[in-house]
């Protein structure tokens, strides 16, 4: 058997160390070559996505870094009072009036149904109250009466009132007999956003507020806050003093 | 007869002429070969490491940014608030319709001949006005001016009806579309 190995070595000498080289030279190639070009593969668009990320990254924290805490407080605190966090009719009824009274115009009925107002329900923004906007809102149905002139100003200002209200319907009649007076039914909507409770991962980009939207928050934040805030069953001031009439 | 080689050295095998021009061949090919190969080797695993330690090092400053990031986290929430607000105010107002100019433009459109009795105003812009007007003139000027103000203003107008009450008073019935993107 040795001399059958020693008889072929000695036959093949000349390919055998050719033979050997390129055996050596494939199975590196299979084992270490291959597998890494395929880690090349891999770290390459590994490394495109970690700097898109790191890009993002860098970018929110920038933009996190530039935000003034003080100013951000003060815009949420005055577009919270446009579109408050709850449904909060006391602010609905208290701008109603407001607006009714600085024009003069004479509020005869006011009527809403904003639901469920004191449990976790409340902040659960409804799907379609107006439906179109997707922003949550339940109606208030006013009916008004007053100078034709200040009726048109009033239907300006409560559009650009704080707390904020769009009007869905207006039916205006205009007084026979007196033609400067118009009595009108609106049907007004009063937003609110739930506000949200988690913010998303570290790694998800933060959503700037454009040039467009900060516009529109400083148009709202020029609109006037009408009306003395308070809360749907609050208790009325205690009475002082002589509280009947007709007593000694 | 011809002399015959005699092989002197058992076990060293004489190499024919083809397998020593070969060996030549090989003898000379086979180290830059060699070296080729290991140069693209070389080059592979060294790119690898590159590769490795650059991914490395943009995952560190990736958690640094994340751990910067974190740092801010209430900021971001009043951020995120702000946001859903402007969001908010971006719908209301890109789906508004202003009632006052609409308001004010019946009433001025109307005149001294035309007296309104009512309006009703939806806000998808569908209008219906009910007016009285003073004679057949007045009717077509009012008409007449809707028309004239109709391609830029509204998307349909329809005469609903025209009767003519005693007194020589008509009563004009119109349902009007109104374009929300129309300033009035």
């Amino acid at each position: 058997m040795k001399n059958y190995f020693s008889n072929l070595s000695r036959e093949y000498s000349v390919y055998l160390l050719p033979t050997v080289v390129v055996l050596v030279l494939i199975l590196v190639t299979m084992y270490v070559a291959i597998p890494k070009l395929q880690e090349i593969f891999e770290l390459n668009a590994n490394i495109e996505t970690q700097q898109e990320q790191l890009i993002q990254l860098k970018k929110k924290r920038v933009l996190l870094q530039s935000i003034s805490r003080n100013e951000v407080i003060e815009r949420i605190k005055t577009t919270s009072s446009a579109i408050p966090s709850e449904k909060d009719a006391g602010t609905v009824i208290a701008t109603i009036e407001g607006v009714s009274t600085l024009h003069q115009i004479g509020l005869d009925s006011l009527s809403l149904s904003p639901g469920s107002v004191s449990s976790d329900s409340a902040k659960t923004p409804l799907p379609t109250v107006h439906g179109s906007l997707g922003t949550p809102a339940f109606p208030v149905n006013i009916h008004v009466r007053g100078d034709k002139v200040q009726f048109g100003q009033f239907l300006k200002s409560i559009q650009e009132a704080r707390r904020l209200f769009d009007i869905s319907e207006a039916t205006v009649t205009y007084f026979p007999d007196a033609q400067n007076f118009v009595s009108a039914d609106l049907v007004l909507y009063a937003y609110y956003v739930p506000p949200i409770t988690t913010i998303s991962a570290i790694e998800t980009p933060i959503i700037e507020i454009t040039q467009e939207e900060q516009t529109l928050l400083a148009k709202v934040a020029q609109f006037p806050e009408i009306g003395i805030q308070f809360t749907v069953g609050q208790t009325p001031p205690e009475a002082v003093g002589k509280t009947n009439l007709f007593s000694q | 007869m011809l002399p015959k080689e005699i092989n002197l050295i058992p076990n060293k095998k004489t190499l024919s002429p083809q397998e020593t021009a070969l060996r030549r061949r090989l003898g000379k090919w086979m180290p830059f070969l060699l070296v080729g190969y290991l140069l693209i080797l070389g080059g592979v695993l060294g790119y690898w490491l590159f590769l490795s330690q650059n991914s490395a090092q943009i995952e560190a400053d990736i958690n640094t940014e994340k751990r910067l990031i974190s740092e801010r986290t209430n900021d971001e929430g009043l951020y995120s608030l702000l946001k859903q607000k402007a969001l908010a105010l971006t719908k209301i107002f890109g789906n508004r319709t202003d009632y006052s100019a609409l308001y004010n433009y019946f009433t001025e459109v109307a005149g001294s001949e035309i007296t309104i009795k009512s309006v009703r105003m939806i806000d998808n812009g569908n209008t219906v006005l009910e007016v009285d007007a003073l004679n057949s003139f007045a009717v077509d000027t009012f008409v007449g001016r809707l028309l004239q103000d109709g391609p830029d203003h509204f998307r349909r107008i329809e005469l609903n009806g025209v009767h003519l009450a005693p007194g020589g008073k008509y009563t004009i019935s119109l349902e009007i579309d109104v374009q929300k993107t129309s300033v009035l």
